[in-house]
């Protein structure tokens, strides 16, 4: 840090250096080569080398005009407005998207295929129990006589 | 150095300068949030870049942050921790699901191996003056845990005490403490076996 940029801090954030945010306020500390009364110690001394190893140019009023203008930015209306942005959410919110669009999907299809619904679901038992074949082709016949849906 | 209590209870003035701007911004201030990112901006890009190891997604996760603080500053409570506590633990957030992401990208093959390990930063290494010491300090936090390596820049960068940084990340001070040992244990542990001798005016740090 310069002479220039701490002055520059000094006008952002005031005269106490102990006041300005984090991380300037260490910044701000080691330029004035002072350390706070809990800043003392082997421990405080790597701290300040990991913040030191952290440090890099950042711009502020960049950041501050794309998060601006991001909410100024009107939402666009997705066609699954219900499920989550896959871009940019978790992987929790993207796992309970699909889940969600797969149970849609699903109930959507069962409803869809409605008619021979309880004919499947029969049959599938009579098969799942070992039924010979016979008795696969009564299951169906039986079901429509009991008035299944046509 | 994070802003504690005074013996007389009351709230140190840069927290009460971040809930009264987290009070405006949730009134729909837009100026109150340009001044909050001019106070913490900084402060998360630094803590998401060096956890991530990739500015890139730590740009966004910084506006990302900013615009939760935006959506959800009604919900924010003053008496149930600091504002700065806050702003750290939903950027924690977003980092832990930037690294999730990119390990179920690495699993189903759309990233490779060697961009899940955070990368070094050149850029840096010449803007902080390639100091050794800083060289590796870097190579060793990014060789760290994830836990330790978050608990170590929470305390470092972000300034936060250890109660703070249980609060971001939804643990307990003890078990924040333990990481914070273990991280420094192991930095010191990666200066000391491959810094090399340098004479009699080598520096004594740790």
């Amino acid at each position: 840090m310069t002479r220039g940029e701490f002055e520059r801090l000094k006008s952002r954030f005031g005269e106490d250096v102990e006041a300005w945010p984090a991380p300037f306020r260490a910044e701000g500390l080691i330029f004035l080569g002072r350390v706070s009364g809990t800043e003392r110690g082997e421990d405080a001394m790597l701290d300040r080398f990991v913040l030191e190893a952290s440090l890099r140019p950042t711009d502020e009023s960049h950041l501050a005009r794309k998060v601006l203008s991001r909410i100024g930015r009107h939402p666009e209306r997705r066609v699954f407005g219900l499920l989550p942005d896959l871009r940019t959410g978790s992987p929790r919110q993207a796992a309970a998207g699909l889940a969600l669009a797969l149970a849609v999907c699903s109930a959507g299809g069962y409803f869809a295929a409605g008619v021979r619904t309880d004919r499947s679901d029969a049959f599938l038992l009579a098969l799942a129990v070992g039924a010979p074949p016979a008795e696969l082709a009564d299951t169906i016949a039986e079901a429509e006589a009991e008035g299944d849906k046509p | 150095m994070e802003a504690q209590e005074t013996p007389s209870g009351e709230i140190p003035p840069q927290d009460q300068v971040d809930e009264a701007l987290v009070a405006r911004i949730a009134a729909g201030d837009p100026l109150a949030l340009g001044r909050l990112i001019d106070r913490h901006g900084r402060g998360l890009r630094l803590f998401a870049g060096r956890y991530l190891g990739r500015s890139d997604e730590a740009e966004d996760i910084v506006q990302d942050v900013f615009l939760s603080v935006w959506k959800h500053a009604g919900g924010f409570d003053p008496r149930k921790g600091k504002a700065t506590t806050w702003l750290y633990r939903i950027a924690a957030n977003r980092c832990i699901d930037v690294r999730r992401w990119r390990r179920l990208r690495v699993f189903v093959g759309l990233e490779g191996m060697d961009e899940r390990l955070p990368s070094g930063d050149p850029e840096a290494d010449i803007l902080v003056g390639a100091r050794q010491e800083l060289t590796l300090v870097r190579a060793g936090l990014d060789a760290l845990p994830e836990r330790q390596r978050m608990a170590i820049l929470l305390r470092a960068v972000a300034d936060l005490d250890v109660p703070a940084i249980a609060e971001v990340m939804k643990t307990s001070p003890g078990a924040v403490e333990q990481l914070l040992v273990r991280a420094r244990r192991s930095l010191r542990a990666g200066i000391s076996g491959t810094r090399a001798p340098q004479g009699g005016n080598e520096r004594k740090w740790i």
